[in-house]
């Protein structure tokens, strides 16, 4: 079962990501994000009313935990830059390479409540168990 | 838990031990020594004490607190020939800093028009989340805002080349090489250039409600019961990205392990150390421009409800500080004077009087450093003192520094409005978004009466006058 919820960073926001693998993994940080910036879950948006637009993001790794961040960023950069929400997204990882589905909502300025500047590599590390993978992300805002 | 040996007023030491490189200077009390929140943020110093290359000691401010990477509130020198930069010790918002403008108006001239001034700098400076500047720019002028900074400002109508002389470095680093900004650097920056951004980004109507140093008072030109307007913002879009895009290559390159990721570095030296640093002074720039921008139209804000010039209202630049940057300084370790690259996370540059860094006019005081507090209580003009070269590497504090996280700010403020709380106390209070009046409201900062009397008492800057607000803009 995955999950993400936030924790207390004095000055900016931390948030525990639980997922029963990978892909669930950044899934979950899609959903995480549109959390912080919004004030609100997915579930609590009525799609039907909404206007909707799609990005691919397509990231070749070395390193699992870099793509997360990389992952993130690239979202950050598009609420920033074409003034869209991400909310959901459809993952395929394979042979390290990240391929991404994105959905963003475009009602922007009457959905978000908060500037996030980056997803930061602060004490980051993404964490294999039996259980599936677990991290924590500080965002600066 | 950090090991600390108090080793003198509000004096702490993180004494040297594996991995440290050097020992840590604490600045702080013994209140706040107990706390665990201090604690959290001086495990990260001692982080930042493994960096290569670091030099003599690494500080900690008395506004310190939890970041990521370097505790905000922290300084760290490194070695220019074997040393490292590290974009964490910078931050994402790269020149992120304070600019006080003065008027000629005393506080009872301006009480009775606040709310119209207010609204009038709400509607004309764009505040807040998502917002956009006015100022469209071509890819030609783009570059030139990256290369020129404040003085690109000037260049293009918003301002007066007097400005200029009462901004560190004149609001504007030499050595950027554009080519090494990126194409989602330059993107991000293109609209939000004169924008104010979000967050404990402000603009402040404030008052000087005490004087502590009248002879350097008058040498600042300011005076008991004068109006000043504080501004608080960086380099936005342009300058996040720019962190990100270096944090990434360094990354790539891992040239060395250390404690946190987030500090990932280069040596000064590297080829993607010496890109990185004329892609930060790309964005110190462009945060010159935009405070240098927003100057402009708050002065035009003046203008229109007091229907005469900027000039005529004596709204002056008092002076503009950086507390986000890597800095390359001549300071004395172990005895011998040596370049070194001084990186200010959450820092103010305190220059003593003489300094060759000063204004002529200020030069036989010191600078002015300018710590804005909370929206509720205080706000600080210091000036730099001669401590602060050998004990902090010429810096003070920033802020007043978060005591409460945000989540914990908004469970505190449940129930009560914060703009009337403030509206009691005769501070009125325009923002976008409630939330942030709740995560910004002054419970969620340290007094800074508390801070400046620390980095006082320990020689690193002195009080010259105490500032209370009348007005706050939020984003």
């Amino acid at each position: 079962m995955s999950s993400y919820s936030l924790i207390d960073h004095t000055a900016d926001l931390r948030v525990v990501i639980e997922a029963e693998n990978k892909r669930e993994l950044f899934h979950e940080a899609v959903k995480a994000l549109f959390f912080m910036l919004t004030d609100k879950t997915m579930e609590e948006i009525d799609l039907r009313s909404r206007y909707i637009s799609r990005r691919v993001i397509n990231i070749a790794y070395n390193n699992i935990d870099d793509a997360l961040i990389d992952f993130l960023n690239q979202l950050v950069f598009f609420v920033d830059t074409e003034q869209i929400l991400p909310y959901d997204a459809r993952i395929q990882i394979k042979k390290n390479k990240v391929h991404s589905r994105v959905f963003f909502l475009t009602d922007y300025n009457n959905l978000l409540q908060r500037e996030i500047k980056a997803a930061t590599f602060h004490n980051f590390k993404i964490e294999e168990s039996e259980e599936g993978f677990k991290t924590a992300i500080t965002f600066d805002i | 838990m950090v090991k600390l040996k108090k080793i003198g007023n509000s004096l702490y030491e993180l004494p040297k031990e594996p991995p440290m490189l050097v020992k840590g200077i604490a600045f702080i009390d013994d209140s706040m020594a107990a706390e665990s929140e201090t604690n959290d943020a001086l495990v990260q110093l001692r982080n930042v004490a493994c960096l290569p290359g670091v030099k003599g000691f690494v500080a900690a401010m008395p506004d310190i607190h939890y970041g990521y990477g370097f505790p905000i509130g922290g300084v760290a020198a490194t070695e220019v020939e074997n040393g490292v930069i590290s974009p964490g010790g910078v931050g994402y918002d790269i020149n992120c800093g304070v600019r006080a403008i003065k008027t000629r108006f005393l506080k009872m001239d301006v009480q009775d028009r606040m709310r119209e001034l207010l609204t009038v700098l709400y509607n004309h400076i764009p505040v807040g989340v998502g917002s956009k500047g006015n100022i469209v720019l071509s890819k030609k002028e783009e570059r030139k805002v990256a290369e020129l900074g404040a003085l690109w400002a000037v260049k293009n109508g918003f301002g007066e080349e007097i400005d200029l002389d009462y901004c560190e470095d004149n609001g504007r680093f030499d050595g950027v090489d554009f080519d090494n900004v990126s194409e989602k650097a330059r993107v991000r920056g293109r609209e939000q250039l004169g924008t104010l951004g979000a967050g404990n980004h402000f603009i402040e109507i404030c008052y000087v409600a005490e004087v502590f140093q009248p002879d350097v008072a008058r040498v600042f030109n300011i005076n008991e019961g004068q109006v000043l307007v504080f501004l608080h913002t960086g380099s936005r879009g342009f300058g996040y990205q720019i962190c990100d895009d270096y944090l990434a290559q360094m990354r790539n390159k891992k040239l060395f392990e250390l404690p946190d990721p987030q500090l990932t570095s280069v040596y000064i030296g590297d080829r993607i150390g010496a890109a990185y640093l004329s892609a930060m002074k790309a964005a110190a720039n462009y945060a010159w421009a935009n405070r240098q921008i927003i100057t402009h139209l708050i002065r035009e804000s003046f203008e229109s409800v007091f229907r005469t010039s900027y000039k005529s209202l004596g709204m002056q630049v008092l002076y503009d500080v950086t507390h986000n940057i890597a800095r390359f300084e001549p300071h004395v370790v172990e005895g011998k004077e040596v370049l070194v690259c001084v990186h200010r996370k959450g820092a103010t540059r305190s220059f003593p009087e003489g300094s060759p860094d000063v204004p002529v006019s200020y030069r036989t005081v010191g600078q002015p450093v300018l710590i804005p507090g909370d929206m509720g209580r205080s706000s600080y003009i210091l000036k730099g003192e001669a401590g602060s070269m050998n004990k902090s590497f010429g810096s003070t504090c920033h802020g007043a520094g978060r005591v409460l996280s945000r989540r914990k700010a908004i469970k505190v403020a449940q129930g009560r409005n914060i703009d009337t709380e403030l509206s009691k106390k005769g501070i009125l209070v325009l923002s976008k978004s409630h939330r942030t009046l709740k995560e910004e409201m002054p419970d969620a900062y340290k007094d800074v009466s508390r801070i400046v009397q620390i980095v006082e008492d320990n020689g690193l800057a002195s009080r010259v006058a105490h500032l209370k607000p009348l007005g706050v803009i939020k984003g």
